[in-house]
Formats: structure tokens, sequence, C-alpha cells
């Protein structure tokens, strides 16, 4: 399972701090706190997102190949098809869940910075991110790891699968700090379309994965596929949500469907 | 009624990526596995085994010729629905227990919840891994993880099991049990097909084997009527032991 992975773990946890640290870390926000809070936000979920489709995808289809349990799997009765959307769809579900995990978590730091800016009209300070906002992130983050050492501990839990499941959950339990819903759909909809390209890289580092023969290979394209994102990112933020998730599930199921078609004709060894 | 396994002249060569021939590694096999036999498939290293058991599985596609499994397509869901496969190296997710390894390998088998919990229990009791089951699979000894693989390979409650290499990692107690086990197999009805470099273990429980040798078939026949020893026709078959390969495989 790919959020049993230490690596999962680890990307949510850089990808947390780094939503969290770099909004407490902007001097210079030139009266735009919030806004500066939002782009840092969808900056981690695209750039995390992406590092966890392309490692999800070699660690998922190549693992399986190369260690044979794919074709232990494939040796029951199960199609060759089934195997494969099986995947990719666990693949795109731990994608949702790590960057809802993200996305959550940068709602309650871009309120905070929607609370300090408030807070600063009043007084003619500075506008600076609200401390109890950068609290409850820092709990979001810190919470989990502690509470899946004791659960390891003492009921041994495997430690970062609970640890990644604790830190989605305490992510979206920290929404409900000061829940601002406007914030909310303001992020949700800016992350969304962030996330959509980042679907579109696991799908097709899946396909990559599954097809070619060495993980450099299946990195290569991954990354190749990586470095077109800033351009369909601006295309992306043109587009309304509605009409990119359009746009962007009919690649993935293009992808999806060239990929399942080759795999059901290549040999496993 | 059809052989539970036909295999009909078959060829299969690995080629590169300009599709180039490199290797031709079978060369028109052809054998037959009758319903209720164990039948084993020897041979020195790179006879072509491992691509037979991979072509019978539908995980290779031949080359030439045909390969039946209860005379259908070995992609079809309907054969590998009745197919029990022990792969020579125990293939296992590290991070799921044996239990939870069972669980996984019968839902794959379509078992109901209930029944796949009882059938990995009396499994795992079989085993002798009872008391490990809950004990992820990535702290198990080679031979631990090999009762996992061969109790993974019976939760389907297979008509036809492929073992390849059973007794690999095993100590002598695990081969001996592991052999009961096949012989008790074969009186419940089971087709069992295995391979194996250790020729005591396949003159002990098998029927009938084909010798590989060099991706063709050297000889094929009733262990009774090969001659007083197998290791004697073994040798005679696929060369003699001074040479130096065939020596390092038999030692």
């Amino acid at each position: 399972m790919l959020i049993s992975e230490p690596l999962s773990l680890l990307l949510l946890g850089l990808a947390l701090l780094t939503t969290t640290l770099s909004s407490a870390f902007h001097y210079h926000q030139f009266g735009e706190p919030t806004r500066l809070a939002r782009d840092a936000s969808v900056s981690a979920v695209l750039v995390f997102t992406i590092i966890f489709a392309a490692f999800g995808a070699i660690k998922t289809f190549r693992r399986e190949i190369e260690s044979g349990t794919a074709a232990l799997a494939l040796s029951h009765a199960v199609s060759r098809r089934a195997f494969y959307f099986a995947k990719s769809i666990g693949i795109l579900l731990s994608m949702i869940l790590f960057s809802s995990a993200i996305m959550f978590n940068a709602t309650t730091i871009v309120n905070g910075a929607r609370l300090g800016g408030e807070l600063a009209k009043g007084s003619g300070d500075i506008a600076r991110l609200y401390g109890p906002s950068f609290l409850v992130s820092i709990v979001v983050f810190l919470m989990p790891l502690v509470l899946s050492a004791l659960l390891n501990r003492f009921a041994r839990f495997r430690f970062t699968l609970s640890a990644f499941l604790m830190t989605c959950a305490f992510s979206a339990l920290s929404l409900a700090f000061r829940f601002d819903a406007e914030v909310a759909y303001s992020v949700t909809k800016t992350c969304l379309l962030a996330f959509l390209p980042a679907m579109i890289v696991g799908s097709v580092a899946s396909a990559a994965s599954a097809l070619l023969k060495s993980n450099f290979a299946g990195a290569i394209v991954a990354i190749a596929i990586g470095a077109m994102l800033p351009i369909m990112i601006n295309f992306t933020r043109l587009a309304a949500p509605f009409e990119a998730m359009i746009g962007a599930l009919v690649m993935i199921a293009a992808v999806t469907l060239i990929g399942v078609e080759l795999f059901n004709k290549r040999d496993l060894l | 009624m059809s052989s539970v396994i036909e295999i009909n002249a078959v060829e299969r060569t690995f080629r590169d990526f300009w599709l180039r021939p490199t290797v031709k590694a079978v060369k028109g096999v052809s054998f037959k596995v009758e319903k209720g036999e164990v039948f084993g498939l020897l041979g020195p290293n790179g006879s072509g085994k491992s691509t037979t058991i991979k072509m019978l599985l539908g995980l290779l596609s031949p080359s030439k010729g045909g390969v039946k499994l209860f005379g259908f397509d070995p992609r079809a869901l309907a054969a590998r629905r009745k197919v029990g496969y022990l792969p020579e190296l125990s293939y296992l997710h590290p991070f799921l227990t044996a239990r939870e390894t069972l669980l996984y390998y019968a839902g794959l088998c379509d078992l109901p919840r209930a029944e796949a919990k009882k059938r990995a229990q009396e499994l795992l009791k079989m085993v002798g891994l009872e008391k490990e089951a809950s004990r992820p699979v990535s702290g198990f000894s080679k031979g631990m993880a090999r009762r996992v693989a061969l109790a993974a390979s019976l939760i389907g409650r297979p008509e036809l099991l492929i073992l390849d290499e059973p007794t690999s990692g095993l100590d002598p107690v695990s081969t001996k049990e592991v052999k009961t086990l096949i012989k008790a197999l074969q009186k419940k009805g089971m087709t069992i097909l295995m391979t194996s470099h250790l020729l005591a273990d396949a003159e002990d429980v098998c029927d009938r084997v084909v010798i590989l040798n060099h991706g063709e078939v050297a000889a094929e026949g009733e262990i009774s009527q090969l001659g007083s020893s197998l290791e004697e026709f073994f040798l005679s078959k696929v060369g003699n032991a001074d040479d130096f390969v065939l020596a390092d495989f038999l030692a």
C-alpha cells in the first residue's frame, strides 16, 4: 500500500511544513498576506503531489513487477485490465488523500493570514499570520507523529500508515478552527487547478512505470511531463475549475486506457 | 476429456529492444498432464522450465505453438480460477502480515470473507505459522516466507497446483512435510506440476517427468520406467557430471 511507505509520510510532512512555514516567513507581503499564503499552498500541492504521484506510480507498478508480486497476483483469476485499473485507482486515491491533507492545512493557514490581516487593519500594524492558526497547523503535523509512535509502542500499530491517516484526519479537523466558507472555497478552487495536472502526471507515470522496463525510464517520463506543468498550470488557471476538471479527466482516461491496453500485451518475466 | 495441461510444440524466443532474437528459451516443447497426476518438470538451469511455467500461467505468450489449461487459453480467467501457483522465489508484500497475505490472495480467488478467514487460519496451522500470523512477512526467514507462499498457493482450493522449486529454502523436516503434503493433495484429486533441482524430491513424489535440456524435451516418461535411478537417467540425458555447470547445479 502506497500510503504505508515511509517516503509517503515524509513527503506529506514536508508539504505541510512548507505550507505552514512559507506563510510564516513571508516578511514582504505588500499588504496581501492572504494571497501569498494561498499561492504558497498551491505551489506545495502542485510540487509535492507531483513528486508523490511519480514516486507512487514507480513504487506501485515497478516494484510489483520487479519483485514478482504482480506475476503472482496475475497468476490468479485477475485480469490484467482489472489489475492495472485497481493499481491506478489506488494511486489516484492516495493522491487525493495526500493533496486533500495539504489543502485542508492550507485553508487553515490562509484563514490565519486573513485573520492576521484583519487584526492588523484595526491596529495599523503590519499584517502577520494569526498565531493560533499557525499553532493548529503545527499540531496537525506533530500530533499524528506522537500518537502513532504511542500506538506503535503499545498496540503495535504500523507507524507510517497510522501517522499518514491521522495527519489527513487532523488536517481535515483543523478546518473547524474558525471556519470561513469563502476562504475554504477560494483555496479549494485554486488547489484543484493545481491538483488536476498532478493527476495527469500520476496517470502518465503509472503507464510509464507499468510499460517501461526500468525505474530510470519511468522517472524520466514522469519528470519530462512534470517539466511541462508550468505551461499546463498557466492554461488551467485561465480555465474554470469545471472545464479544467473535465479536460483533465478526459486526458487521464485516455492515458489510462492506452496504459491498460499496452500492459495487457506485455510479457511479465 | 481434455488434459489438465496441454502444451503443443511451444516455442519462445526472447527479443531485444530492436526485436532482434536474443535467446530461444523453449524449442518445440510438447507434453500433457492428466488429472490427478504429480508431474515433474526437470532440467538444469536455463533449460526453459521457468519460461514454460510462465507461459502456462499466461504471464508470457508463446512465440509459436499452443498452451491449453483445462482446455482454455492460459489467460482465460476460467482456467486461472482453478490454478494455485508457488513461484520459485516467495514473492510476498513485505508490509503485510502472514494472515493478511493469505486474506489478500483469498480475495483474488473471490473467497467470501468469512470463508477466507477460516481457510487462512487452517492453512496457517497447516504450515506451522499460526503463532506468527500477525507478524509482517518482511521479518520472516526464507523458510517461513516459503511456507506462507505455499499456504497462499492453496488458499483458493485449486484443482491444479504449480510448484516451482517447492522445497527451495526449506530444512529437511519441512522438505519432508512438503513431500507428504504433495502426496496428500494428490490423494484428494489435485493435479500437481512441480519443478525441482533436487532429483530425489522428484523421484519421491512424481508419477511422470519431462526432462528439459537447452529448451528441448530430452526425455519423458513414468518414473518407474526411467531405470533404477532418476539421477543416472537425468545425467545421461543432459550431460555428464564433469560438466562444470552441471556439477555446480547438482552440488
